[in-house]
């Protein structure tokens, strides 16, 4: 295994257990964007061109506008 | 030693199932749990990916007459299987999210301990 | 239950599911050594066989056709559930945002409009583009949807809500994503009038390397193009309609 598949899968797993341990869901919002840049970086190490077309559409502008919104109307002090 | 660390992708995928699971159990606000299961989708997608990989191959895509067609790929099976569940799973995300919006119009918290199935 | 017995009850099965996953996964081959016989096969015969160079697109459309059919009506379905639920949760009328000169669009200066409107074409020109070249390069309905998709936001941020609302109807989106869908079916339904067999592939496949090559392949690209991108920017305009304030909320 090259250095870049093992830094690669090694990214995904710290980033995703720290969307996991952050709390607070604003602050979440931004971790998960970054988890969803290094998931398209390791699915591009992995070959796939076409999986990680997908994840940086959705998961870098998508899912996070959506979220920005969610967190806006369920937030108590709006 | 490089015997064990060819294992890694797949103690990749099982630790995002659980970090994921252990998330959406721990979870005290409802767009937190989310974004955990989203996180447990995305071991699926490492998972798949893996599997189908081949070491010193390029993509399932050719280009004649630099990458002619029979030249060492990766499996085109599970990209195309994961391609279409990353899109298909943020709509459902979104749905998700749509209701989290709707309980708290109703309920006025997000909080799962606050909230309980019995009451209308 | 309380906090504490729900955390070890978790530890407990979590312990559990590990010991099987690993057990599973440790009769895998090692990453990155083994290609499976689909695989290999698929890889020999898919380019001579459909004229289409990128083989994860044929699998997609034409020899697993048929579970992309299904994914698609999960997007579809979901995307109506989310319509209900925003139809019903909004009480009293809409207001829209203030006028260009009020105090939230100070700061939205005519170069801001003119750029985020050019960056809106550009994106919607750039989702189309993934999509059409699905034969010879990466790329695809679904990813050329959900580019398209995202438009919507170029236009809200750059230009306000209300300006978007001129732009982009609710029931056009709403129109085209549910004919998008529509057609897949129907194509289906035509080949199998046209081969016997639903989803077989009975166009004219073309010559390999160009655009419109693959027979059905090209014709459900298009329609899920159309599915994708009209339901994402239809889900991103009524995300974004929440934003707005209605009557009640304003007293």
């Amino acid at each position: 295994m090259s250095l870049l598949e093992i830094v690669a899968f090694l990214a995904v797993a710290v980033l995703g257990a720290a969307v996991v341990a952050t709390r607070r869901p604003l602050n979440q919002v931004v971790v998960f964007g970054l988890f969803g840049a290094s998931m398209s970086l390791l699915f591009f190490v992995l070959q796939a061109p076409d999986v990680a077309l997908s994840q940086i559409a959705v998961g870098s502008l998508a899912i996070p506008a959506l979220l920005l919104v969610t967190l806006m109307k369920t937030s108590d002090k709006l | 030693m490089s015997g064990a660390l060819l294992y890694l992708p797949y103690a990749v995928a099982v630790w995002l199932f659980l970090a994921g699971a252990y998330g959406l159990v721990r979870s005290r606000h409802l767009v937190h749990s989310v974004l955990c299961l989203a996180v447990v989708q995305s071991s699926t997608y490492v998972l798949l990916l893996s599997i189908g990989f081949l070491a010193k191959a390029g993509a399932p895509i050719f280009n004649p007459p630099q990458v002619p067609p029979g030249s060492r790929s990766v499996d085109p099976v599970v990209q195309a299987l994961t391609l279409t569940d990353i899109v298909v799973g943020a709509t459902v995300t979104s749905l998700l999210l749509a209701m989290t919006i709707q309980i708290h119009r109703r309920k006025g918290t997000v909080d799962p301990h606050h909230l309980r199935l019995t009451r209308g | 239950m309380n906090d504490r017995a729900r955390t070890v009850l978790f530890l407990v099965s979590a312990a559990a599911v590990a010991a099987v996953l690993i057990e599973g996964i440790a009769g895998l081959s090692p990453f990155g050594t083994h290609q499976t016989a689909y695989a290999a096969m698929l890889l020999r015969v898919a380019v001579l066989e459909r004229h289409v160079l990128n083989v994860a697109t044929a699998v997609n459309f034409d020899y697993r056709g048929f579970d992309t059919l299904g994914e698609e009506f999960i997007l579809f379905t979901s995307i109506a559930g989310v319509l209900i639920i925003f139809s019903e949760l909004r009480g009293g009328k809409t207001l829209y945002p203030e006028p260009m000169d009020g105090p939230a669009d100070r700061g939205r200066t005519a170069a801001i409009r003119a750029f985020a409107t050019g960056l809106a074409a550009f994106v919607a020109a750039m989702g189309m583009n993934v999509a059409l070249h699905t034969s010879i390069t990466p790329g695809g309905g679904f990813q050329g949807g959900a580019i398209f998709g995202s438009a919507v936001v170029c236009i809200y941020l750059g230009a306000g809500y209300a300006a978007l609302d001129r732009t982009a109807k609710k029931s056009l989106l709403d129109t085209l994503e549910a004919l998008g869908a529509a057609a897949f079916a129907l194509i289906g339904v035509a080949t199998a009038f046209l081969s016997g067999a639903f989803l077989k592939n009975s166009l004219p496949l073309g010559a390999a390397g160009s655009i419109p090559s693959g027979g059905t392949i090209f014709a459900i690209n298009a329609a899920v193009f159309v599915e994708v991108g009209c339901g994402f920017a239809l889900l991103l305009l009524l995300y974004l309609h929440q934003t707005c304030k209605t009557e009640e909320e304003q007293r």
